[in-house]
């Protein structure tokens, strides 16, 4: 009994230190795997990447016959400013004319007045403006949107604003296979920081237009307080739906 | 034993220090973000500076003039207003200052020095660009005899730069010249450098360079009715090739030594291939009802384009360069006519004169592979009778407006090189320079 206790609890031998020196590696093994995927592996995502996917409107119009030769469709013209108030500095200028008195007709009878001002009633209620917000978007398509694509929408806009790619440098049929994914950082006061190329398009001229879109845009709106601290833009020439 | 915390303590440490340090404000490299996805950027040329050249102040003067000529006509960049650079810029000689030139909106600078020494004339040229640092991506010195031909060269580097294609300055025009000397011409594509090669004194049109540019074949109506000419292209006494009874006209060269010809000696209007050297007939090649003209070879000379109105309104046609096999290729617009072959065989293209709904002449593409017709130009006034530049990029046209213009086919960037009046241009081959 006693040489049992013995055998069991006699120092390690050399045979016996293989095995701990084993035991060991495969601790640090473990240890090292264990930091290692720490650092590499990424977290899972919080939430899914959003992708926001321009729509292109086809023009109002007649088609054309397809007998005729092709027109260069010119983009459409910018709508004319609201008129104004034409105002002179001269003190004596006449007073402007005074909008004429509407006419009432004496002989209509108070049913045709009545009926009369229930169209115009109808009329009107089928010209309501359409809901939105005083800070929508012309181009606006929904009455409400979420907080997070509002932002992104905001970010989207200014810096496509800022983009050009030097035409005739990239021709349209390079351009409609180019695409470049840039990471960038947001600040809480919406400085654009850190650009980093994450996949080139292989043409210089389009990548130096992407960088340039975001270095002149410099600054958006301050993001919102769940904002994840940046966005990966991917830049695309001419790429209408994924 | 005791070493085997240590070291595990020593990883520990390693593994960490390995770590790269992150901004509070950053997101981590492997942080999944929402992605934006914008596209159809904005369209605009490049924006280039082209300082006054320094050096020889006449010489300077003179380099600079053909430089900002040259990269305006290609229709690849907007030529910067030089008046818009500070005064430390234009004093910057060929130096280069990356921020003070974005300042003033450039992207791009091009810049030459122009000398005269015992050996003749020299052009150094040194092309910078906004972004690549402060070296220039391009540094080339030339020398000859006059400045012109070598700022051309400078400029088709500075092109190939660009688009690695060279540009083709140097290259020549031929057309017909309208009004009081309606003779036969050739200009230099900057405009520059006219020559009058005929001394026929009749009408002469449907003038044609040969491959090597050495030769123009032409129509001339000296002798009373339609005729094909033949006349060195520095100039000099034109010789005949066709006075067949009925049309002898609008010829294009197959070959060095054959042309390709509209005649009508046997009763109707075809094709034929004649001899450049004697005009004796080589074959026949349509034998169509209709009026069979315009031809045009593709490069390589396999096929041949040409107008036919065999079935009612004139319209372009492709067939083998040895006859027979032709086939319709437009079926839109109801007068189409000049097709001309793009001399590129990575490009197989046809430019033509199309009349739209509006009964006005434009100029149109239509790609073989595709089938897919294109508008080149849309007014004003009516453009017609297309030729291609060597590397049809551009492609030189007349036009009711007066004169000979220039278009680049992708920017639509539009160049009038010559005033005067002027019909029918055919481009030359590109300069020896070009590769």
């Amino acid at each position: 009994m006693g040489a049992a206790v013995q055998n069991r609890i006699r120092p390690l031998g050399r045979g016996s230190s293989l095995g701990g020196l084993a035991a060991t590696l495969a601790i640090h093994a473990s240890l090292i795997a264990l930091i290692y995927f720490a650092h590499v592996k990424s977290p899972p995502p919080l939430e899914n990447p959003r992708d926001m996917i321009v729509t292109q409107l086809v023009a109002l119009g007649k088609p054309r016959d397809k007998f005729w030769l092709p027109r260069i469709v010119q983009p459409p013209r910018p709508k004319a400013p609201p008129p104004t108030l034409n105002l002179t500095e001269d003190p004596n200028a006449a007073p402007a004319p005074k909008e004429a008195p509407k006419i009432e007709d004496a002989d209509l009878s108070k049913e045709m007045k009545r009926a009369l001002r229930r169209a115009q009633m109808l009329a009107q209620a089928t010209e309501e403006p359409a809901e939105g917000s005083l800070t929508g978007s012309e181009d606006g398509t929904s009455s409400h949107g979420s907080v997070g694509d509002e932002y992104a929408t905001a970010v989207y806009t200014a810096i496509r604003r800022n983009w050009v790619t030097p035409t005739g440098l990239v021709t349209d049929a390079e351009l409609a296979k180019l695409v470049m994914v840039m990471r960038i950082s947001i600040d809480v006061d919406g400085n654009l920081k850190n650009p980093v190329v994450k996949q080139s398009s292989g043409n210089g001229f389009f990548d130096d237009s992407c960088l340039q879109a975001v270095k002149a845009t410099a600054k958006v709106p301050p993001p919102p307080p769940s904002f994840k601290r940046g966005f990966n833009l991917r830049f695309a020439g001419q790429e209408l739906a994924r | 034993m005791k070493t085997y915390p240590c070291i595990c303590g020593l990883l520990f440490v390693a593994l960490a220090s390995s770590r790269p340090a992150q901004a509070a404000d950053q997101p981590e490299e492997t942080e999944v973000l929402p992605q934006i996805t914008i596209t159809d950027p904005n369209r605009d040329l490049f924006r280039l500076a082209l300082p006054s050249a320094v050096g020889d102040a006449a010489l300077a003067a003179a380099a600079t003039d053909v430089e900002r000529r040259d990269l305006d006509i290609v229709g690849l960049f907007r030529v910067l207003n030089p008046e818009s650079f500070p005064e430390s810029l234009v004093k910057e000689g060929l130096g280069f200052s990356s921020d003070l030139w974005s300042q003033v909106g450039a992207q791009g600078v091009a810049k030459l020095r122009a000398t005269r020494d015992a050996g003749g004339v020299a052009i150094e040229g040194r092309l910078y660009q906004i972004g690549q640092g402060e070296a220039p991506v391009l540094s080339k010195t030339y020398r000859g005899g006059e400045v012109r031909p070598l700022v051309h060269m400078w400029v088709n580097d500075v092109i190939a730069q660009f688009t690695g294609t060279r540009g083709v300055f140097g290259s020549r025009i031929a057309f017909a010249m309208t009004g009081r000397s309606p003779e036969v011409a050739t200009i230099g594509m900057d405009g520059q450098e006219m020559k009058v090669v005929t001394r026929m004194k009749s009408q002469c049109l449907l003038p044609a360079l040969s491959p090597s540019g050495g030769q123009i074949a032409f129509n001339s109506y000296l002798r009373g009715g339609a005729d094909l000419w033949v006349v060195s292209a520095g100039g000099g006494r034109a010789r005949h090739i066709s006075t067949r009874p009925g049309l002898n006209t609008g010829p294009a060269w197959l070959s060095g030594s054959t042309l390709v010809a509209t005649l009508s000696y046997q009763g109707n209007a075809d094709l034929y291939k004649l001899s450049a050297s004697d005009g004796k007939v080589l074959a026949r090649l349509t034998n169509s009802p209709g009026i069979d003209t315009s031809a045009s070879p593709s490069p390589g000379g396999g096929q041949i384009a040409f107008v036919s109105d065999r079935q009612g309104t004139p319209q372009i046609y492709l067939m083998s360069s040895s006859g027979g096999g032709a086939r319709r290729l437009t079926y839109q617009g109801n007068y189409n006519q000049t097709p001309r072959f793009c001399q590129r065989k990575d490009m197989p293209l046809i430019a033509f004169t199309g009349r739209d709904e509006r009964l006005v002449f434009d100029i149109f593409t239509y790609d073989l592979r595709t089938g897919k017709i294109d508008r080149v130009t849309q007014g004003p006034g009516s453009n017609l009778d297309p030729s291609w530049s060597p590397d049809c990029r551009l492609i030189v046209y007349t036009s009711s407006r007066g004169g000979l213009y220039i278009m680049n086919l992708q920017t639509h960037k539009e160049f009038r090189i010559y005033k005067g009046g002027a019909k029918n241009p055919s481009w030359g081959p590109p300069p020896d320079d070009f590769k």
